[in-house]
C-alpha cells in the first residue's frame, strides 16, 4: 500500500506534469475561435489555470514524495524522488527556455478574439478626405 | 548482473518508454481538441473543412504510425544499451526515449533541410 502510495505519486510526477505542461502550452501558442471577448478571456484563464498547476506540481509531487519516502523509510523511492528533484530543475529550465522564446509571458495572456469592431455612426473628419456635411 | 534480471528490468524501462509516448500522444491530443476553431462556411475544396483534430488525425495516419514505429525501434535498441549501464529502469527508460527523439528529430531537420 505504501509503496503503491509512492510509486502513484512519482508516475503522477513523471507523465502528469509534462502532460499539463505540453496541454497547457499547445493552447497557448494557438489561434482559437473566440467570437467575444469573455470567451477568449475564459480560454486564456484556463491555459493559464493548466500552466500553472504543471508550474506548481512540479514542485510539490517530488518534494512530498521525498518526505513521504523518507518517513516510510523507502531507500529506493528516497533515491527515484532525488532523481526527481534534478528532472524537476531540467523541466523549469526548459519552461524557461520557451518563456524566453516567446514575445509576450507565456501565463497571463489572452488570445485575441473576433469580437468585430464597432460601426462607426458619426461622421469622422479626415485630412484630404471628403468634408463632413455641415462641418 | 544475471541474465535474467536484465531481461526483467529491459521490459520495466521500456514500459516507462511507451509510458512517455502515450502521454506525449494523449498530451498532443487533448491540447489539439480543447482549442475551438471557427465554423468554416466555404466546404467546397477537399480538406478545406477540417478542425485542427480532424487534420491531426490525418496527420497522423500518414505520419504517426510510420514514425511511431521508428521511434519505438530506435527506443528498444538505445535502451538494450542504456539498461545494462544505469540501475534505474525509470531513468534508462526516459533516457532512450530522449536519446530516440533526439535522433528523430536530426533525422527529419536533415530530411526536411535537404528538400528545400
Amino acid at each position: 500500500m505504501k509503496r503503491l502510495g509512492l510509486g502513484g505519486l512519482f508516475f503522477a510526477w513523471l507523465y502528469g506534469v509534462p502532460f499539463l505542461l505540453v496541454v497547457g502550452l499547445i493552447r497557448r501558442v494557438s489561434t482559437p475561435y473566440t467570437p467575444t471577448d469573455e470567451a477568449a478571456r475564459a480560454f486564456g484563464a484556463t491555459t493559464d489555470a493548466l500552466l500553472t498547476a504543471g508550474l506548481v506540481l512540479n514542485a510539490v509531487l517530488p518534494l512530498a514524495g521525498l518526505l513521504l519516502a523518507g518517513l516510510a523509510g523507502d531507500a529506493g523511492w528516497r533515491r527515484h524522488f532525488g532523481w526527481a528533484l534534478g528532472g524537476m530543475v531540467l523541466l523549469y529550465l526548459a519552461f524557461a527556455l520557451i518563456d524566453g522564446m516567446a514575445t509576450s509571458p507565456l501565463i497571463g495572456h489572452s488570445p485575441a478574439d473576433q469580437e468585430p469592431d464597432p460601426p462607426v455612426s458619426h461622421c469622422v473628419p479626415v485630412s484630404g478626405g471628403r468634408g463632413c456635411p455641415g462641418g | 548482473m544475471d541474465r535474467t534480471g536484465t531481461r526483467e528490468k529491459y521490459g520495466r524501462s521500456m514500459a516507462v518508454a511507451v509510458g512517455w509516448y502515450a502521454t506525449a500522444i494523449a498530451a498532443v491530443v487533448v491540447g489539439t481538441a480543447s482549442v475551438p476553431s471557427a465554423p468554416e462556411v466555404d466546404c467546397s475544396a477537399m480538406f478545406s473543412c477540417l478542425s485542427p483534430l480532424e487534420s491531426l488525425v490525418l496527420a497522423g495516419v500518414f505520419w504517426g504510425g510510420p514514425v511511431l514505429v521508428a521511434l519505438l525501434v530506435i527506443t528498444a535498441v538505445v535502451d538494450a544499451l542504456v539498461v545494462r549501464r544505469v540501475s534505474s529502469v525509470v531513468l534508462a527508460g526516459t533516457l532512450s526515449v530522449a536519446v530516440s527523439f533526439a535522433v528523430c528529430a536530426v533525422v527529419a531537420a536533415a530530411y526536411l533541410g535537404g528538400r528545400s
